[in-house]
């Protein structure tokens, strides 16, 4: 099913803007700061034309997704945690590619603080389509039955915690993106670049609680799920690394 | 406070309307175009590499620090002889074949060029036998190759390979960065240098150089 989105409500917040252009929360901006994330905010009004689409999976089928071409580490986090999930829905969804040609037009221009701004607004804004989905998907599954309370839908990403990213063809050979007019590279790079897609996995928070210990957390340079998983509230679930030993 | 010192607190708050009338004005006072270079521009942005490295700005003000000093270069670049001035060295960059992703490569470029050095941009999507090619065409001291999908980062093996192949080993110098690079990766890869940002980068760009 698509899903209506709406650019005025993703529009991201200028403090998480500012957080993925490497400022600290409380840290003191500039007012030339502060004018550049309201200009690439208004850019990032008129340029962006979302669209998202989600399609419920069970558990057998979403396996197949996650098996893809055979290439994920030998264990990816969602592989321990969608058997656990109350419910799953493969999603996508898109900026357009009118954000992508601005960021490169500003480039060209000079514009580098501006491009990075509008780059980094836009990356928030991609972020924030994957949390709408999520509430989207969260209102079929309650309605389904499920019950709301101490229910969260959250998105995993092939490219991330040991699902490797040549994951998008199976995801997009199974959704069809090309929909909503986003299509895959041979490389899995998707178009438009603003572009986000996955699983949206249902479930308690301790669903969603897994200790960072796998092999490939060691070179990671993101580490945001520690907070996501924060944000949940205390759990009783610690992962499957503890699980193994 | 000195022009030439205004020169460079201006440029480091990023102020780039102001940089041409203040280079202007320094040329005026019979400054040479290449102290205003180093003295000024040069100095300005050293300071703004430090205090980003030690957290207190952050990468929007190096970028507006940067188009300062480009506004300022602008008005410089006829005085020197021959209309251009020496470079610190000169760096082939692209993002490797398959991946589009450019903000990284960019910011890398626009740094690079900051601090004095020739940057020959390839784009994005760009095969090995390229970014050899460009690099024998232009002289280059270093390629700089991006990726930010863990499928096109082996192509900057076979950039490395290609290197190997032509003789080139040492006399051009590799460095790779992007979201699955590290430092382990780059060495199994064959390049001679990582960097995690776009201003360790530059620093690992200068070393190279100095080193051959």
């Amino acid at each position: 099913m698509t899903a209506s989105l709406s650019a005025t409500d993703l529009r991201p917040e200028p403090r998480h803007i500012l957080g993925a252009l490497g400022v600290p929360p409380g840290a003191p901006v500039s007012d030339r700061l502060a004018q550049l994330v309201d200009t690439a905010l208004t850019m990032l009004d008129s340029a962006a034309r979302p669209r998202g689409i989600i399609e419920p999976v069970s558990a057998e089928s979403f396996a197949d997704v996650l098996r893809g071409s055979g290439q994920n580490a030998e264990d990816p986090v969602v592989g321990w945690l969608y058997p656990r999930a109350e419910a799953l829905a493969l999603f996508a969804a898109t900026l357009g590619p009118e954000v992508t040609s601005a960021v490169d037009e500003l480039f060209a221009l000079g514009e580098a603080p501006l491009a990075v701004s509008l780059d980094a607004a836009a990356s928030r804004m991609a972020d924030n389509a994957t949390t709408a989905l999520a509430a989207t998907f969260t209102s079929h599954v309650v309605g389904q039955g499920a019950p709301a309370e101490d229910l969260h839908v959250l998105g995993y990403s092939p490219g991330y915690c040991g699902w490797h990213v040549s994951g998008q063809h199976a995801l997009f050979g199974r959704l069809h993106p090309e929909t909503i007019g986003i299509t895959l590279g041979d490389s899995a790079l998707m178009h438009p670049l603003k572009s986000v897609s996955g699983v949206l996995i249902a479930g308690s928070a301790a669903t969603h609680t897994f200790e960072t210990g796998f092999t490939y957390c060691s070179s990671c340079k993101d580490r945001s799920c520690v907070a996501r998983m924060s944000s949940l509230g205390p759990t009783a679930n610690l992962g499957p690394p503890a699980e193994r030993n | 406070m000195t022009l030439i010192d205004k020169i460079a607190t201006t440029l480091q708050a990023g102020d780039d309307a102001a940089m041409p009338a203040l280079t202007r004005a320094a040329l005026d006072e019979g400054l040479t175009p290449q102290e205003i270079l180093d003295r000024g521009l040069i100095a300005g942005m050293t300071v703004v590499g430090r205090r980003f490295r030690d957290f207190e700005v952050f990468l929007p003000d190096v970028l507006l620090a940067a188009r300062a000093m480009k506004a300022a270069v602008d008005v410089l670049s006829p005085h020197f002889i021959g209309g251009e001035m020496s470079a610190a060295g000169t760096v082939v960059l692209g993002t490797v074949r398959g991946d589009l992703h450019d903000i990284g490569k960019n910011l890398v470029g626009i740094m690079l060029t900051g601090v004095g050095f020739k940057v020959v941009d390839l784009g994005t999507d760009v095969p090995p036998q390229a970014f050899v090619d460009a690099a024998v065409e232009h002289e280059a001291d270093v390629v700089g190759m991006s990726a930010l999908l863990t499928t096109t980062a082996p192509v900057m093996a076979e950039v490395v390979g290609i290197i190997r192949e032509q003789g080139l080993s040492g006399k051009v110098r590799t460095i790779v960065g992007g979201a699955p690079m590290s430092a382990d990766l780059a060495e199994q890869l064959g390049a001679d240098a990582y960097a995690f940002d776009a201003p360790g980068a530059v620093d690992r760009v200068q070393e190279l150089v100095a080193s051959k």
